[in-house]
């Protein structure tokens, strides 16, 4: 790791000037710090400057508004995935956040770092290799070990996108509050959040370097929402995803009248399935109708020389999770939370 | 693998950890494994080769490898 | 050894004690021997008459057999206890290797130069090429002042700085050039003539030194060393004589033994003594090493291990952490302590080989076992040790054994000796070859196993898996279940063979303010062996262990046991019984005369000190040593050989495994573990169980997720941290339920067995493979069995049914 200056700040305002001051100078945000201590102890991460926003007080809580919630950017995972009203209303992402890493992270992991952490890729987040991520001009991953990579928009750089949080947050049709101290405030939807990588493989997100990310909006529920997340791993103690799925459906009976079908560790960036979608809208979610937008959702499929087990896996997520969102299945015992 | 088969003296400077070469009332723990399990090392290299740039084990580290030392040596 | 066919017990265990009253110094006695509530019977040993009295079986004894907390409980769970990276010492520098950043390469230079102007380094230390008479094997190499780099991670210099934040940095400032030379990290293409050579030069020949069969007539071919062949009687004409034959090709990976403290040092080189702190397995490997290396006499070498935080096999001898750190110390004038980072550790200091096998089994009818024939080939990196016959040639009863072993070199970190060496390798194949013929046989697997196993311990095992609600609960017939999650159960067996170091004494103290202490070099490598001593004192002296100190872990004690093999407690326990029954007598004569009785009048029980004849009332054991005639009384014991002399005993188990396959996801659950086990007297059971726990745990690990994964194309391992190299978490471990046997032996004054390598790392693999068929008709044979494996072998396997 190397050396740096550690800036503790106790205020948004603090905070923003600090980015202002050094932006394009080496100055990293560090909230839970958990991904990029990671990065900077692997050398990935080589800041000149930590900008600390973990004891900024206002920068943390749950909110419910009457267009739905405000999350603070520095509220944690644990706190997410345990909120009642979260519970009841917005499952997917209770499931999401609960069902990251481990309970000791989701103690200190922030929402917002979560959304912000880099994309899994051991070849990327490794010193041994230069690559497109690290603006070099070669991946690793195509002719290398490829077994947990991206099955989707893999063309450029085949790593894949990390939080549980985002796949949630696209379902439920979420945007983040990101604040500048020159520009003042914007709203990004996730949708227009992250970057492809055949875009910029160094960018993951839109987000500028003078930038903090100071919240999550979520819209109100519409009416007979139900949804559900649910993770696969290799194990069910600190893994990353090998599949995993989220389903936003709004039923009128049995029937639904509209469905969001969301993955996350099939792509570079977390994905919706329209395909999937249109399987089951306007009809009853049944195992059959499930398996068939699970199956849907794997039409483009492009794996790599070790992952074509995922296209396997995928749909088997799916389906379970459309089911147990429509309260038609338990929670899956193979799945991880 | 019996004591007669072993017709030579391994150099002094091989080692192993030896999981079967204490043989039940060996009072020699360095005593060379003798089973296809074991691992090997070099005293003076710290490592799976000689200074010859071979590897060692039980089979190679003998009279005439140009790196061998004798025990009584 | 372990090629060796083992005698069934009941052989050897009378008729020891023909002429015992003729030797002088021996007597006969009769100690337990078999297992209580099954087979225990007595057997005559004929012994050195100045052993201590027979201990009598567990139930019969105070504190020996029974489960008093870990001695050092506290002092693990709260901190307090010192490991070697809680070593601090006045003055202390931090060092930190340059490691090797490709697989195979000659050095051209190492700058050094930048790293040495940042302040704070104190220090810098390149491994050299001490070529001294050697003549390089290959004539092709240019002599080179360091020596061949033959995988990445391999250390190649090392940084001593103030602080580990600097060491680090000047670390990264050393400027390695690389002459890079062809690399092979796969093992099919290592296999292949065309191949790089990872020991270029010309091969070894058959024969060259030795004869045939051992590993002296081991012949090198390429990147092969082998086979290592071992033939005992016709396989050829003893799979003609068989009725029924099977054969199967099984893969296992490469695992890292993956200790929670890596490999270290703290190294203190004074002009008249270095004193090592190491985080070791051996302090006496240590020490021999350290000795040996620098020329130092050994008795200016001094090795401590207070605290220690796992090894697996992995932690024996000083090690390049041990000269490289103890070198810079004696350059720097100043202690240097070098700790390995979780990706040298992954790296540098070993693993567990990997195996591609051949299995063949033969058998009539009955069950009889005509011929056994294995090949294997594994690669233990850039050494050798990659033979997994153990189980083949060990477990069962054979006619004719063929087995032909084959190292394959790799530009991968060498192998070190890892838990069972070869055997969780080997039990995976042959454990699911036996059920297969089991079913061809249309026997039970427990039937079949009474038919080929004869050992007595192990058919008793059998009989509490047999009666075991868990295996009554399995259904015989596979894949019956209908739903996508399919429940299985399967067992394995293990074994594992009685060694003892010889290396194994110890000293006890008894001072006359009534404390009472072991001292002995061993290291208690987390198993409990300091909890055990105590014991051990406490059944002695009637004392309790709170109240004895047991102090280990430094050279300056009398000679222990490097901990591998399972020697510890079978070779250490009876030197500190012997002991403390010396000191005891001792103490007892230094106290008669004041007590006004003679010694053999007087018990020591309780915490008391009373009399048989009732010549005087208990005092308690602080006042009676109150009476002592000197301040301390004292006794040095070392091990002497076992009893029956000649006679090999095995440990093993019979453990099964309930799994639930996700047919769908790929994802294999394990639900529960039966375990029932043998080793000797357990000493302390619940310590016994701990390993047994850890042993299942970790070989669960092994079976479902733990893969070294080496880049094809550039050689660099992509998992070197633990959070890619999969290791079993909180949520991996299953309901585990151990049954622990007594099985007495009459070997020793403890008759104290070992219980590290066959717990149930061994048997976990195949227990789950059994398992995996019963719950879905289809045989897996490579591991780790991750959900992309578990597809493969689903969907290319038509579902069949083995009957039974």
């Amino acid at each position: 790791m190397n050396q740096f200056v550690l800036a503790d700040c106790t205020t948004e305002s603090g905070a923003l000037s600090q980015l202002g001051q050094n932006a394009g100078k080496g100055a990293v945000v560090k909230a839970g710090g958990v991904d990029l201590l990671d990065l900077m102890k692997n050398g990935v991460a080589t800041p000149t400057r930590l900008v600390n926003i973990r004891n900024i007080s206002g920068m943390r809580g749950i909110h419910e508004t009457p267009q739905g919630l405000n999350i603070g950017a520095l509220t944690t995972l644990t706190e997410i995935s345990e909120h009642p009203a979260i519970r009841a209303h917005y499952t997917i992402l209770s499931d999401a956040c609960g069902s990251a890493a481990t309970p000791h992270i989701r103690n200190v992991a922030t929402v917002g770092g979560n959304l912000l952490q880099q994309n899994r890729c051991w070849y990327f987040r490794s010193d041994d290799f230069a690559c497109l991520k690290k603006g070099k001009d070669v991946c690793f991953a195509f002719d290398g070990l490829n077994q947990y990579h991206a099955i989707f928009d893999n063309g450029t750089c085949p790593s894949v996108a990390p939080s549980s949080a985002a796949v949630a947050l696209l379902g439920l049709n979420a945007s983040v509050e990101l604040t500048s101290a020159k520009k003042g405030k914007r709203v990004v939807a996730i949708k227009d959040f992250y970057v492809q990588p055949d875009v910029n493989p160094m960018m993951r997100t839109v987000i500028a370097p003078d930038e903090l990310l100071t919240a999550v909006i979520v819209p109100k529920p519409a009416a007979g929402m139900r949804s559900a997340y649910q993770k696969y791993g290799e194990k069910r103690s600190y893994d990353w995803a090998i599949a995993d799925a989220g389903v936003v459906l709004e039923m009128d009976g049995n029937i639904c009248k509209r469905a969001t079908i969301v993955m996350g560790a099939a792509s570079p960036v977390v994905r919706s399935s329209p395909k999937a979608e249109a399987l089951l809208t306007g009809k009853p979610i049944t195992e059959e109708t499930a398996r068939a937008a699970g199956k849907a959702a794997m039409e483009g499929a492009q794996p790599l020389s070790m992952n074509g087990y995922k296209v396997q896996l995928f749909p088997v997520a799916i389906y379970r999770t459309v089911l147990l969102a429509a309260g038609q299945m338990d929670r899956d015992p193979s799945a991880v939370g | 693998m019996s004591a007669t088969e072993i017709k030579v003296l391994p150099c002094q400077c091989l080692r192993t950890k030896n999981p079967y070469g204490t043989t039940p009332q060996s009072a020699d723990t360095w005593h060379p494994g003798t089973h296809a399990a074991s691992t090997y090392w070099c005293l003076r290299t710290m490592g799976p080769a000689g200074p010859d740039e071979h590897y060692v084990h039980l089979a190679r580290c003998i009279p005439g490898r140009s790196c061998y030392q004798a025990p009584e040596d | 050894m372990a090629t060796t066919k083992l005698t069934p017990a009941e052989e050897t265990m009378l008729g020891a004690a023909v002429d015992a009253a003729t030797t002088p110094g021996m007597e006969t006695v009769t100690m337990p021997y078999g297992i209580p509530g099954y087979t225990l019977t007595q057997v005559e040993r004929q012994i050195p008459s100045t052993e201590p009295p027979v201990l009598p079986v567990n139930k019969d004894l105070q504190y020996i057999g029974k489960s008093p907390a870990r001695w050092d409980a506290h002092a693990k769970v709260s901190g307090a206890g010192r490991y070697t990276a809680d070593i601090q010492l006045p003055g202390m520098l931090y060092a930190k290797f340059v490691n090797a950043a490709v697989p195979h390469a000659r050095i051209v230079s190492i700058d050094t130069s930048a790293a040495e102007k940042l302040p704070g380094v104190k220090g810098v230390y390149i491994i050299q090429h001490l070529l001294g008479g050697a003549v390089l094997r290959n004539p092709s190499l240019d002599p080179s002042q360091y020596p061949i780099v033959r995988y990445a991670g391999q250390p190649i210099a090392a940084v001593a700085a103030t602080l580990p934040h600097i060491a680090e940095e000047a670390a990264l400032l050393v400027k390695v050039q690389y002459d890079a030379k062809p690399f092979v990290v796969d093992m099919q293409k290592a296999r292949q003539s065309n191949s790089p050579q990872v020991f270029p030069g010309p091969a070894d020949q058959a024969g060259s030194a030795g004869g045939g069969g051992g590993p002296h007539g081991v012949p090198q071919t390429g990147n092969i060393h082998g086979p290592a062949v071992h033939k005992v009687g016709d396989a050829e004409q003893g799979f003609k004589d068989a009725d029924v034959v099977v054969e199967s090709k099984y893969t296992t990976q490469v695992q890292t033994h993956s200790a929670l403290e890596t490999h270290g040092v703290v190294a203190d080189w004074k002009p008249d003594m270095l004193t090592v702190w190491a985080s070791t397995q051996g302090t006496a490997s240590v020490r021999e090493e350290l000795a040996a290396y620098f020329k130092l006499p050994k008795s200016q070498v001094r090795v401590i291990t207070e605290f220690m935080g796992g090894g697996f096999g992995a932690k024996f001898g000083a090690g390049n952490p041990g000269v490289v750190a103890a070198a810079l110390s004696k350059q720097t004038g100043a202690p240097v302590r070098l700790m390995l980072d979780r990706k040298e550790e992954h790296l540098s200091v070993g693993n567990r080989p990997s195996s591609d096998q051949t299995l063949k089994i033969g058998a009539k009818k009955d069950g009889t076992i005509t011929a056994i024939q294995l090949v294997s080939y594994g690669t233990a990196g850039c050494g050798t040790g990659a033979g997994c016959a153990g189980p083949a040639t060990n477990l069962y009863k054979w006619a004719t054994l063929h087995t032909e072993e084959n190292d394959v070199f790799i530009n991968a970190g060498p192998a070190t000796a890892m838990r069972a060496p070869g055997h969780p390798q080997g039990a995976f194949a042959l454990e699911q070859t036996i059920d297969e013929l089991a079913a061809k046989l249309n026997m039970e697997p427990l039937e079949l196993r009474d038919k080929i196993d004869e050992n007595p311990v192990r058919r008793v095992e059998r009989q509490i898996v047999r009666e075991s609600a868990l295996w009554k609960s399995r259904n015989p017939m596979p894949n019956a279940d209908r739903g996508s999650i399919k429940r299985g159960v399967g067992l394995s067996q293990s074994v594992w063979y009685r060694h003892i170091n010889m290396n194994s004494a110890a000293e006890v103290r008894v001072h006359r303010d009534g404390s009472v202490e072991v001292l002995s070099a061993v290291q208690d490598i987390g198993t409990g062996i300091k909890t055990v001593l105590a014991q051990v004192l406490s059944e002695q002296f009637g004392v309790p262990p709170e109240k004895v100190s047991v102090k280990i872990g430094d050279t300056n004690y009398p000679v222990g046991p490097n901990s591998g093999g399972s020697v510890t407690t079978a070779s250490l326990t009876p030197a500190v019984r012997d002991a403390a029954w010396q000191a005891s007598q001792k103490f007892l004569a230094s106290i008669a005369p004041a007590l006004g009785t003679t010694p053999d009048d007087l018990v020591l029980t309780n915490g008391e000190v009373s009399s048989k004849s009732g010549k005087m009332q208990p005092i308690s054991f602080r006042r009676a040593a109150a009476k002592m005639n000197t301040d301390e009384v004292s006794a040095q014991a070392k091990r002497i050989p076992d009893y029956n002399q000649g006679h090999y005993d095995t440990y093993g188990g019979v453990d099964v495994a309930e799994i639930e396959v996700d047919t769908e996801t790929g994802l294999i659950r394990v639900k529960k573990i039966f375990a029932v086990h043998d080793c000797g007297r357990p000493m302390n059971p619940s310590q016994v169980i701990n390993q047994i726990n850890g042993g299942l745990i970790q070989g669960i690990s092994y079976t479902l997720y733990e893969h070294r994964l080496l880049d094809p194309n550039f050689g660099l391992m992509v998992n070197h941290n633990l959070e890619q190299y999969k290791i079993a978490g909180s949520r991996e471990v299953p309901e585990l339920h151990v049954e622990l046997i007594e099985s007495y032996i009459g070997q020793s004054s403890t008759d104290a067995s070992g219980i590290g390598e066959a717990a149930g790392v061994m048997s976990a693999a195949a227990a789950i493979g059994n398992a995996f068929h019963n719950a879905t008709g289809v045989r897996i044979r490579t591991m780790p069995m991750t959900p992309s494996v578990v597809l493969e072998a689903l969907s290319k396997t038509p579902q069949r049914s083995e009957t039974v």
